[in-house]
């Protein structure tokens, strides 16, 4: 029996937009979302293209109180609870869960603790109140007074991905009927030095799958899936934007960051999603790659797609450019693109290509366009291998 | 067919010992004051440190050299745990609960930055700093190629993995399934917490029988389960319809019955209400087609401070009402100490206990030990934050 889960609203707040509408305007005009960095002091990294957001995010969210992801977190989540509860509540809160992807936590306050320690000796704990990466579950929980599941994934870039399916499989196996799924995340000392100390940034933006790319543009956001349950949406009568009909997780096992270069741990999990869904490649009118634009998962991406779709493959777009890479909200981010993408019946364009790198033998969809699409496919890929692969399909087969 | 889940390996590493046999036979220690390798302030507190030295001999100096001390403490429990590349390789799971992940590398990392700028940075210890650190450390060495999943949600990861993993063995999505729940010591999160009053000064905790001191004993450790669907008595390399292979379950150690997790209604002054989490708990039994009478042991997260204590005794008190007869409750921190992930010691030591089929000399009790043979523990942790946890195990 096809096992697959419902989605009844979505939130998004990101470089590119502050909810699914300003979004999809970005998208459609392939805009770039990248911005001179600012948000800490830093000799080397300052100006550098970024999906960075304001400094005080507290008026997105309505908290009084929280990390930069939790108020993304909570932000984003509060749109997709309203759009899939318009009266406000959850019909069993106990029955409702959140699940999100989070790797950086309150990390920005955690430094400034540390730094203060170190230059002055002064411990200013308060600023590790929120240091927790669960802190923007419970946040979201909290918020909207859901007693479910509530749990966050930490597998680095993958885990927005990772949630999504997740909670769609908590619900599958009757703990919960409805999930709050996504993720979370936002720019800090660490993972700004971290990925500049791998020489993965560019300092020009981010260009997937361009000839001359040179690495990621770093950013921060949060996207949230209200997933149910058919059955949950039929009782309530609500509206399905699309289905989540397919989806898998496998692991390289090959490298500490890097993908295996035939990309044979994504072909399996493309694979998986596809059987999953009952569905053949030929099926996927869409591909949204994880696209970073370093040389290497651009080109084990690309690889791993022609082996599984061949010549007849879809159009594939990146669409980072516009967002940065959100790093555990990246998944989600990009499932909501496909959300868009569907409802809307066209085609992400993949922002900042110049010239097609032919090591990368994909269609690479550069404008945006309309199509008519049935399915489309998120592909996500993390640090330590991990590979996860989701199909979201029109909300009527 | 009666297909479940069983253990079928577990390691450990912890401050009670890195073996089945050590653990098994702990008393509980008195905590050791806590040093650390250039630390810059004297540290206050006493906790309970394990001890890694086997390590360069079953690990190798170059994982030393390259890897933190949470990769480290996983790597060597997976080691501990008898596994091999040959049983694993291919469609294995690896599923981990961590509450605060790579603490070590975070710190070398950002503590580089801070004192020498950013132009000089760690950067082998930023990709050692990510949560899915030591989850990915397990695939690269056992080549395990299927989900690799990380959970990092307070005091309810390794459950919350757990849970993961049963699900994903018994949908097929993979063949076996590596838990694991680890957290590591840090200098500037005990520091941190001493002048917050978490810890405890002065003696051990002695939970679950309720101390009158507030504050808990930090602690460390890691724990390393095979798990796979099995069916007893099925000769080995039977196979069921689909292909997928079931291992004997006279191999194993114990079975797995279930694990959930949720958040509760949260007050700030006594956690959480005690009927709710014993509505908690028989929810998890009822699934799993157990009685709440036919619970053998109640294995709680009771951590030595007493106000959580107490509410751990009120929930077990609760549990009795539905069970209709005393149900023994014991506690386990005593030999761990507290972290995040010390609900997978828990989980190791149930397992140890059901297939010895003894009660630990170590473990402490409130109220009465059970009087006999355990058949049936049910493990349960609350998190101050709001959420709690529980799993349950079967004998064989």
């Amino acid at each position: 029996m096809k096992r697959e889960a419902v989605i009844t609203g979505a939130g998004i707040i990101s470089s590119a937009g502050a909810c699914a509408g300003e979004t999809w305007q970005s998208l459609k005009e392939g805009r770039d979302g990248l911005r001179p960095f600012s948000l800490f002091p830093s000799a080397k990294y300052s100006g550098m293209p970024s999906g960075q957001l304001p400094a005080d995010l507290s008026a997105l969210s309505g908290l009084t109180a929280g990390s930069r992801p939790d108020h993304l977190a909570v932000a984003a989540a509060r749109q997709a609870f309203s759009q899939s509860f318009p009266e406000g509540r959850a019909p069993d809160p106990a029955r409702a869960g959140v699940l999100l992807g989070a790797c950086v936590g309150g990390m920005a306050d955690s430094e400034v603790f540390l730094e203060r320690l170190l230059r002055d000796g002064k411990q200013d704990t308060g600023l590790l109140h929120f240091h927790e990466c669960a802190s923007s579950a419970d946040a979201v929980a909290g918020t909207l007074g859901l007693f479910g599941p509530c749990e966050t994934v930490s597998t680095a870039c993958s885990s927005g991905s990772n949630a999504i399916c997740l909670a769609a499989d908590l619900i599958l196996s009757g703990e919960a009927d409805i999930m709050l799924a996504g993720g979370t995340d936002s720019l800090s000392r660490l993972t700004v030095n971290g990925f500049g100390s791998l020489l993965l940034i560019d300092p020009q933006g981010c260009r997937p799958f361009d000839e001359g790319r040179k690495g990621m543009s770093l950013g921060e956001g949060a996207a949230v899936l209200t997933l149910e349950s058919a059955g949950s949406a039929a009782r309530r009568n609500a509206r399905v934007l699309a289905r989540l009909s397919g989806w898998a997780a496998t692991c390289d096992a090959h490298h500490a960051t890097a993908p295996s270069p035939d990309g044979e741990g994504i072909q399996r999990a493309i694979r998986r999603a596809l059987d999953a869904a009952g569905l053949a490649p030929r099926d996927i009118h869409y591909i949204n790659a994880h696209g970073t634009a370093t040389p290497d998962n651009d080109r084990a991406e690309a690889a791993a797609i022609r082996a599984v779709f061949g010549e007849e493959m879809p159009p594939v777009s990146s669409i980072k450019r516009m967002f940065g890479h959100t790093f555990a909200a990246a998944g989600a981010i990009e499932a909501v693109a496909c959300l868009l993408a569907l409802q809307n019946q066209a085609l992400p364009p993949n922002a900042g290509l110049g010239r097609p790198d032919p090591a990368c033998p994909v269609k690479i969809q550069k404008d945006f366009a309309a199509r008519a699409l049935s399915n489309v496919m998120s592909l996500s890929l993390g640090f330590g291998g991990n590979n996860n692969c989701l199909i979201l399909s029109a909300a009527q087969p | 067919m009666n297909t479940g889940i069983y253990i079928l390996n577990a390691g450990l590493v912890s401050p009670a010992g890195n073996s089945p046999e050590l653990v098994l036979a702990a008393a509980p220690a008195a905590p050791v004051l806590l040093e650390f390798p250039g630390q810059r302030a004297a540290l206050k507190t006493a906790g309970f440190r394990c001890d890694l030295s086997e390590a360069r001999a079953l690990l190798g100096p170059m994982k030393l050299r390259r890897l933190g001390r949470l990769q480290i403490m996983s790597l060597l429990a997976a080691k501990k745990a008898g596994l091999s590349l040959n049983a694993l390789s291919g469609d294995t799971g690896v599923y981990m609960g961590t509450g605060l992940g790579s603490l070590g590398e975070t710190e070398a990392f950002l503590e580089n930055m801070i004192l020498k700028g950013e132009e000089l940075p760690k950067p082998a210890s930023f990709i050692n700093s990510v949560h899915n650190a030591a989850a990915s450390s397990l695939a690269l060495e056992y080549s395990c190629k299927g989900e690799n999943i990380t959970v990092a949600h307070r005091e309810i990861s390794f459950d919350a993995a757990l849970g993961h993993a049963m699900s994903a063995l018994g949908n097929g999505r993979v063949e076996r399934a590596l838990v694991c729940g680890a957290d590591e010591l840090n200098y500037y999160h005990i520091l941190a917490g001493e002048e917050k009053g978490l810890w405890k000064t002065g003696a051990a905790p002695g939970p679950p029988a309720g101390g009158n001191s507030r504050g808990v004993c930090p602690g460390e450790g890691a724990a390393v389960f095979l798990l796979s669907a099995g069916e007893p008595g099925v000769p080995a390399g039977a196979l069921v319809p689909g292909g997928r292979a079931l291992v004997p379950a006279s191999r194993a150690i114990a079975r797995v019955l279930g694990a959930r997790t949720a958040r509760y209604r949260h007050d700030a002054r006594s956690y959480i209400d005690p009927a709710a989490a014993a509505d908690f708990l028989c929810g998890l039994l009822d699934r799993c087609g157990v009685k709440p009478a036919e619970t053998g042991l109640l294995l709680s997260g009771a951590d030595g401070d007493s106000a959580l204590d107490a509410v751990y005794r009120r929930v077990a008190a609760q549990l009795e009402l539905r069970a209709g007869r005393p149900v023994p409750h014991g506690g386990y921190k005593q030999l761990c100490g507290e972290y995040k992930s010390a609900s997978g010691f828990g989980f190791a030591l149930a397992a140890l206990m059901l297939r010895a089929g003894a009660v630990p000399p170590g473990m402490r009790f409130a109220g009465e030990p059970p009087a006999g043979p355990v058949k049936t523990i049910l493990s349960y942790t609350i998190s101050r934050a709001g959420v709690h946890s529980a799993c349950l195990l079967k004998s064989l």
